[in-house]
């Protein structure tokens, strides 16, 4: 470096340089360390020291020693923190010139010292600032990390929805829970859309726009996603609406899938064994409704809609009462029942349906669902059930009373053939033969004669007596007869007969019956016969069964004596179900009462004025049907309206 | 300059925009990590697509790194090293050799690396070394500034291209002076400056 009183290019080029390197230092120490290396070319300069202190004022120092100039510059920055640059001068005149590229250079030191702290100050701040970032973003990935192990816990993936970009972020839960590897599809809509199952898209996606459009309050949906291994899991969808734009439109729309096979599983399940419960209860033959502890109906089977007529979604909520009121009786001891938690029976229960007599048995069973009491109201119709009761009952009745008339015949037929036979020998003696030899030699003895005999037994009417006799005789003889066919085996031999063929010539045999016209005008009863085609030949004995017939149809015919437009409907037809041919014989007669039809077939049961009929053709009938032929004979009736008598004939 | 220098061709340095005249002594003071690895990387890769001979005499780098920038820019590390036109070595084994810093040893290896690109034809060598503070505790270290002048003597008559680097952030801004002073040309904000703080190596060495 040149010594000379003017001003050096290179120096001041130095110093310029210095003013340009300066700002890489890293530290107001290393920089001031660079000045005074550098500086110290200047011309007239012997040293030049620094000091870090606070001071304010330009020139600091000006002092002399024997020999030398110490001239001191401050470095000011920030106003108030400083560095002081002391140049100690062995040639002045040298110096002076560039004492202004010192001062400047000073202020350049002192501003990039000012602006390296305040880069420091920013440099801390935006470090604190990345510090706190990264300690919420840390705070934020801990934050996620576990909502991601909760959600993953609960089998679920966060969707973030981009309304104005159409981008959806799935996070790695999204694609994990149904198989696929973290972000395997991109994501957008119509990838999410092309996996949701065909039939649940459209309700899918108008869940969506519901919500987005306001028409529905929150958005939760539940459709079946396509799994990576092909096979259909069930979701839940649950979102809402994060951001809008600054119209108000929706802008980030935001939720979770969460996976909820398991449930839906297990809820078909339970919807299978309530459909299984369901039908079982449908299949059985009892009326079952449930009723709560107020009588309001909850559930009620198959049986019961059939019963009311009415199906289950018009009667759930209805008033018990209201609906089946003929149950008044054991509906108004629901509460008695549901309260002592005792069940009630209340067994055969008339209830008249359709002017018919129906047997019921009904249960009142309490119950308690979920804390709330309720109960079980279970209705049997036991109407065949009774019926067939009786026809045993009868069945019983008949054959101890026919085994008991039977054998009271055997014991009433040896007197009365004697009694019979000895009025026949008294008229005989008093009639006919009267002027018989030991009949004149017994008069003779006792000293008359028979001419006043017989004046005396004419004066007292002995003849009509005797005549009387023999004719009560036969009549009981008849009587006992009919009583021994009960016991008695028929000789003839069963072959199969058209049962429309016998009934068609019974009613041929009564139209011509001389009793029978002389009673009642047959022909002026209409007949209607339903005969079934292609019926059936049943093996029976053809007399018996003609005889049955002709006991109904007199019976019939007596019924409808003085009716203005007497009815017979005779019907036949074939029950394949229980294999057995079904003939009923209905009339428009005067019909009877419970009590007569529940004896009609009893032996000498009859309704006909005394002397007429025996009151052993029906019990006959009935006999020969159930007995001879492993039929069965029943009777409906309505007093006043008629009778129908049923047989049935098995084949 | 002189004479013999001023027909030397120009080279790119890579990482400034001015071509400097091939035998260039530059001094690079840096204060980034960026500044380091774009320049030191730019430089080098300068240098093999112009079919010189390179070396880098840095610990800061890695082979890796410069076989992955290299690839990127279509050409191949390993193929350039197997042909001697890459080297890689760090600073501490190549400048402190045994555990001292000599500048004649120093001397010679660049005089050697030269010499031997030309036999290899290599158009021409370049070098770039970062010098790191443990050269002044290692002995010899004080003869950094001697170092550098006579690498500015060396280039004379062997042109080989040298940038060196030293971090502001490691040195004291009175070394950062001192070597500036030894080396005639300097990077400044990007740009090539020539050094008004430039001593002569020779009256240089005269004053050590």
């Amino acid at each position: 470096m040149k010594n000379n009183h003017k001003l050096s290019a290179e120096v001041l080029g130095q110093i310029a340089i210095m003013q340009s390197v300066i700002p890489s230092l890293p530290n107001k120490t290393s920089m001031l360390n660079f000045a005074c290396q550098g500086l110290k070319d200047i011309p007239g300069i012997e040293k030049i020291t620094f000091q870090l202190f606070e001071r304010e004022g330009k020139l600091i120092q000006n002092r002399i020693n024997k020999n030398h100039l110490y001239k001191s510059f401050p470095i000011k920055a920030n106003g108030c923190e400083s560095a002081v640059l002391t140049f100690l001068i062995r040639k002045e005149k040298d110096f002076v010139p560039y004492i202004p590229y010192i001062d400047n250079f000073c202020n350049v030191l002192a501003l990039v010292i000012e602006e390296k702290k305040q880069r420091m100050v920013n440099e801390n701040l935006i470090q604190k600032m990345e510090d706190l970032v990264k300690q919420r973003t840390i705070e934020l990935e801990i934050a996620k990390e576990r909502l991601s192990i909760a959600l993953n816990g609960a089998n679920s993936g966060i969707w973030d929805w981009n309304l104005k970009t159409g981008v959806i972020y799935f996070d790695r839960n999204y694609y994990t829970i149904s198989g696929y590897d973290p972000y395997e599809f991109p994501g957008k809509y119509k990838e999410w859309k092309k996996r949701v199952h065909p039939d649940d898209i459209e309700k899918a996606e108008k869940s969506i726009k519901d919500y987005l459009d306001g028409v529905s309050e929150q958005y939760i949906d539940e459709f079946r996603f396509l799994r990576k291994s092909g096979e259909w899991m069930w979701i839940l969808g649950q979102g809402k609406i994060f951001e809008y734009d600054s119209d108000g439109n929706p802008l980030r729309f935001s939720g979770a899938h969460t996976d909820i096979t398991i449930r839906k599983s297990a809820e078909e399940n339970l919807k299978k064994a309530q459909n299984y419960i369901v039908s079982i209860l449908d299949s059985m033959p009892s009326v079952l409704i449930s009723v709560n502890s107020k009588g309001i109906i909850q559930q009620l089977n198959k049986k019961a809609e059939e019963m009311i007529n009415h199906k289950s979604s018009e009667l759930i909520g209805k008033n018990l009462n209201e609906i089946i009121p003929q149950y008044y009786n054991e509906i108004s001891q629901l509460e008695t029942a549901i309260d002592s938690g005792e069940k009630i029976n209340r067994r055969r229960k008339q209830i008249i349906i359709n002017e018919d007599i129906h047997y019921k048995d009904i249960i009142v069973f309490p119950i308690t669902t979920k804390g709330e009491k309720g109960a079980v109201l279970r209705i049997d119709d036991v109407t065949e059930q009774v019926k067939m009761e009786e026809v045993l009952i009868q069945n019983e009745k008949m054959l101890s009373l026919g085994g008991l008339a039977a054998g009271m015949a055997h014991e009433i037929n040896n007197p009365l053939a004697g009694m019979i036979q000895t009025a026949q020998v008294l008229a005989s003696r008093l009639g006919a033969k009267a002027y018989n030899k030991a009949n004149l030699e017994a008069a003779e003895k006792a000293e008359t004669n028979m001419d006043s005999i017989l004046k005396f037994l004419e004066y007292r009417d002995i003849p009509k007596m005797l005549s009387a006799i023999h004719e009560s005789g036969l009549r009981v003889s008849h009587i006992v007869e009919n009583m021994l066919s009960f016991s008695r085996k028929s000789n003839q031999k069963s072959h199969f007969y058209h049962i429309p063929d016998i009934l068609d010539s019974t009613i041929e045999l009564v139209s011509s019956d001389y009793d029978l016209k002389k009673d009642y005008d047959f022909k002026k009863i209409q007949i209607i016969k339903k005969y079934e085609k292609d019926l059936p030949q049943i093996l029976c004995e053809k007399s018996k069964i003609q005889q049955v017939f002709l006991n109904l149809l007199r019976n019939g015919a007596a019924a409808m004596e003085g009716r203005e437009n007497p009815l017979f409907v005779i019907s036949v037809s074939n029950d394949h179900n229980r294999k057995n041919l079904r003939l009923t014989i209905e009339d428009n007669g005067s019909g009877m009462d419970e009590e007569v039809r529940k004896r009609i077939f009893e032996p000498f049961f009859t309704t006909k004025p005394i002397g007429i009929g025996t009151g052993l053709g029906l019990s006959i009938s009935y006999f020969i049907i159930a007995e001879n032929h492993s039929g069965t004979m029943s009777v409906k009736s309505v007093k006043g309206q008629g009778s129908t008598f049923i047989i049935t004939l098995p084949y | 300059m002189k004479n013999k220098e001023k027909n030397r061709p120009f080279v790119s340095l890579g990482f400034t925009d001015e071509k400097v005249p091939e035998g260039t002594h530059m001094c690079l003071i840096f204060t980034k990590e960026e500044e380091r690895k774009d320049s030191l990387l730019k430089y080098l890769l300068s240098g093999l697509k112009d079919g010189e001979r390179t070396a880098c005499f840095s610990g800061k780098v890695t082979e890796n790194e410069l076989r992955d920038y290299f690839s990127e820019n279509g050409i191949s590390y390993d193929e350039r090293k197997d042909h001697n036109a890459i080297k890689l070595s760090g600073t501490s084994e190549v400048y402190f050799d045994e555990g001292t810093f000599d500048p004649d040893r120093m001397i010679n290896l660049l005089t050697t690396y030269y010499n031997e690109a030309r036999e290899m034809d290599f158009p021409a060598a370049r070098v770039i070394g970062e010098m790191i503070p443990e050269v002044e505790k290692v002995p010899g270290g004080d003869r950094l500034l001697e170092y550098e002048a006579k690498v500015s003597i060396l280039q004379e008559d062997h042109p080989v291209t040298a940038v060196c680097q030293y971090d502001a952030n490691v040195f004291d801004g009175a070394t950062i002076m001192n070597v500036l002073k030894v080396h005639p040309q300097m990077i400044v904000n990007g740009l090539v400056v020539q050094n008004p703080f430039f001593i002569d190596p020779h009256e240089f060495l005269k004053s050590c």
